[in-house]
């Protein structure tokens, strides 16, 4: 019996079953919770009763996003980046249990109905009215929990790397994407993840030997993690496009040299910048006026990113946008120059307080995750796909309702992600439950944007679903027809154009001997 | 290993990327430096930010809790002739409606909230018409919001905007400007 998974495509897919799984979870929560939204005007003064289930969802949906679904993302992209780089992963059965601790742990946790939001400041989050079923010492236990989760993405990430090290290429550099992954997935996440785990066994340690927790500390070193935490999927992401865009692009990567550079700004940059979240807070003002420069030049970094990859595209052999994947590839990169511009006034002190804890960071960084990471993801998994599919491809059914899928999802992204942001602008708080009733507006719109998201998400994600399940035949494949495939390119896993030299081709001829 | 041929793009880049990052930094000091930032300059934490109080500024000392606002005293600065400073004790300066305080200060009164938290973690956001006062407020440090009352009379919400609990959506209260 097969306990773990037998190769690099396996543990890739595996984390991206429970990304999808956990996915499911987090827009479940949303939903409800923005339901709640719609109507809360109707509660007559301060009558708390719906606020704890509101406060539930808009918890779990949070810690759900930032705690599991991201680091499940980012070792699946690292995953695959070291299958395309036919690099390899040895300590498989010590991957099964980092998958194990990063997923089955958060369970209980959850179960103890957490109040306190995702970032759990303290002293709130040691109040036991901050749980809806755990009282004293079983708390603890809850928050023992997320250390058990960091350790998880502590021991996966630096089991992949150390893995990846040891089977790099005996010729030539890294190739990029894994290069990427090594970094992020395998160096940059490990780090900060110790971050989370200090602060959650600095709560467990306060239940259970009372020891005592200062806020400003505590809320100092969880931005350490807190911060960094929205790099991991999309930096790792970052090299799954420049491995994509140009392919589909038909040319070589505009400087692959300053792919590489970036990568040290990045790794050392993102971990300069976490004090930006506490602007407001008092901080000495040495500290605050640090990260202003700090954070900008990260910018400037994940500029370049953009600034690489879009010469790739504007100097290519005209861009194949109507693959899927390659349509994928160049929303993430459009959505991530749209959610970028939103946070270029974040860093300069004077204008954060104009928007820090309204909706305008909420429409940020949820624009943020809804192109680079959930696009971008999008783009990395459909190649996957194709890599699982060998001689198949995706049929027309398949393309019609990813391409129709992704559009409409993006479209609507983007609405809402400048709807937030506006209402954020105009005053609207985070974490509201009961709000003033000049923004219902905002929040019916934002409800019903919502609803729209989920059914496009449904709609590109059924292609999806049918063929990363073990299903044999499907309407969403079809055989490999000539003109369908964007050709000057080489696309892995689809014979006829790189030669069947890809493993997943090579595979299906040996099974076939 | 560059791929690409003719002008040298990174290195441009690079350069470009320098002189936007420097121009930004560059107004956010300076804007902070001269206090001609768009939240109005003052009430930094730790009282930086927060100049030599004008003549006749109310001094209101705000406890946060869960989940209300409770103004506790308040205190008016003038200056002397003589150069002493006299804090004149204020009565009166607030009334509840609803359990809501509404505190009472006179059209382009300078206001100084000190602002103090005996349990969780909150923030003070009071959206002005000229600029926002958005303060996080930590258990055990006091925190300041220094700003020029309205010229216009009507009540200004103020609300706490850093979530603390499940009462932390009713916890606000007026800037009535008489």
């Amino acid at each position: 019996m097969k306990l773990y998974p037998k190769s690099e495509l396996g543990f890739s897919l595996l984390f991206t079953g429970a990304t999808i799984a956990w996915l499911a979870v987090l827009g479940s929560a949303m939903l409800g919770f923005r339901t709640i939204l719609l109507t809360p005007h109707l509660v007559p003064g301060p009558n708390y009763s719906p606020a704890s289930l509101y406060y539930f969802l808009v918890t779990m949906h949070g810690q759900v996003g930032m705690m599991i679904v991201v680091e499940d993302l980012t070792l699946a992209v690292f995953a695959y980046a070291l299958y395309k780089a036919k690099m390899g992963i040895i300590h498989k059965k010590t991957m099964m249990i980092a998958f194990l601790l990063l997923n089955i742990p958060m369970i209980f946790y959850f179960a103890g109905g957490p109040l306190m939001g995702w970032y759990m400041y303290p002293p709130l989050a040691l109040q036991q009215g901050s749980w809806l079923i755990y009282r004293g010492a079983m708390i603890g236990v809850a928050y023992f929990m997320i250390v058990l989760d960091a350790l998880g993405a502590i021991i996966g990430g630096l089991t992949m790397f150390l893995d990846a090290y040891k089977t790099r290429p005996k010729e030539g550099k890294v190739p990029i994407f894994a290069a990427y992954g090594m970094t992020f997935g395998g160096v940059f996440m490990p780090i900060t993840e110790f971050a989370l785990l200090a602060c959650a066994l600095w709560y467990s340690l306060y239940f259970w030997a009372g020891v005592p927790v200062n806020p400003l500390t505590w809320v100092v070193l969880f931005w350490f993690w807190g911060h960094p935490v929205v790099y991991y999927a999309p930096f790792a992401i970052f090299g799954g496009l420049y491995e994509l865009i140009p392919r589909f692009s038909g040319r070589s990567l505009f400087s692959e040299r300053w792919a590489r550079w970036n990568m040290i700004l990045l790794f050392t940059f993102g971990m300069l910048v976490w004090v930006h979240h506490l602007q407001t807070w008092p901080l000495p003002v040495y500290i605050r006026a640090f990260i202003t420069p700090t954070t900008l030049i990260l910018a400037a970094g994940s500029g370049l990113t953009v600034l690489n990859l879009g010469l790739t595209i504007m100097t290519g052999k005209g861009y194949k946008w109507k693959d899927p994947v390659g349509l994928a590839a160049v929303i993430a990169l459009i959505g991530f120059i749209l959610a970028g511009l939103q946070a270029l006034i974040l860093p300069i002190n004077p204008l954060n307080v104009i928007v820090h804890n309204t909706y305008y960071i909420i429409g940020h960084f949820h624009l943020m995750i809804w192109t680079i990471i959930i696009v971008g993801y999008t783009a990395i998994l459909l190649d996957m796909l194709r890599s699982r599919m060998g001689t198949l491809d995706f049929s027309e059914l398949s393309r019609g309702m990813l391409i129709g899928g992704l559009v409409t999802w993006t479209s609507i992204a983007l609405a809402l992600g400048y709807d937030m942001s506006y209402a954020g602008y105009v005053g609207l708080i985070r974490r509201w439950m009961a709000y003033p009733v000049k923004f219902l507006p905002f929040m019916d719109s934002m409800t019903y944007l919502a609803i729209g998201m989920a059914a496009s998400f449904i709609m590109f994600a059924i292609p999806v679903i049918s063929t990363l399940l073990p299903i044999k035949t499907s309407a969403f494949w079809s055989g490999v027809v000539g003109g369908e495939i964007p050709t000057g390119f080489s696309a892995p896993g689809i014979s006829g154009t790189d030669g069947g030299n890809s493993p997943a081709v090579k595979a299906k001829s040996t099974s076939q001997k | 290993m560059s791929e690409h041929k003719g002008r040298d793009w990174e290195k441009i880049w690079f350069v470009v990327m320098l002189v936007i990052v420097a121009i930004f930094v560059g107004v956010s000091y300076s804007s902070i430096i001269s206090g001609s930032a768009a939240t109005f300059r003052y009430g930094l934490p730790l009282h930086s930010g927060v100049p030599k109080l004008p003549n006749g500024t109310v001094v209101i000392y705000m406890l946060a809790v869960q989940w209300a606002w409770l103004p506790q005293n308040a205190t008016e600065i003038i200056y002397a002739p003589n150069g002493t400073i006299l804090h004149i004790p204020i009565t009166n300066f607030v009334t509840y409606v609803n359990g809501y305080p509404y505190i009472k200060v006179q059209p382009g009164q300078p206001v100084e909230m000190v602002l103090y938290s005996n349990n969780v973690v909150h923030a003070f956001y009071l959206r002005l018409p000229h600029g926002p006062q958005n303060w996080n407020i930590v258990p055990g440090i006091n925190s300041y919001a220094f700003f020029y009352a309205p010229t216009t009379a009507g009540n200004y919400t103020f609300h706490c905007a850093e979530y603390c609990g499940i009462g932390h959506s009713y916890m606000y209260g007026y800037l009535w400007v008489m």
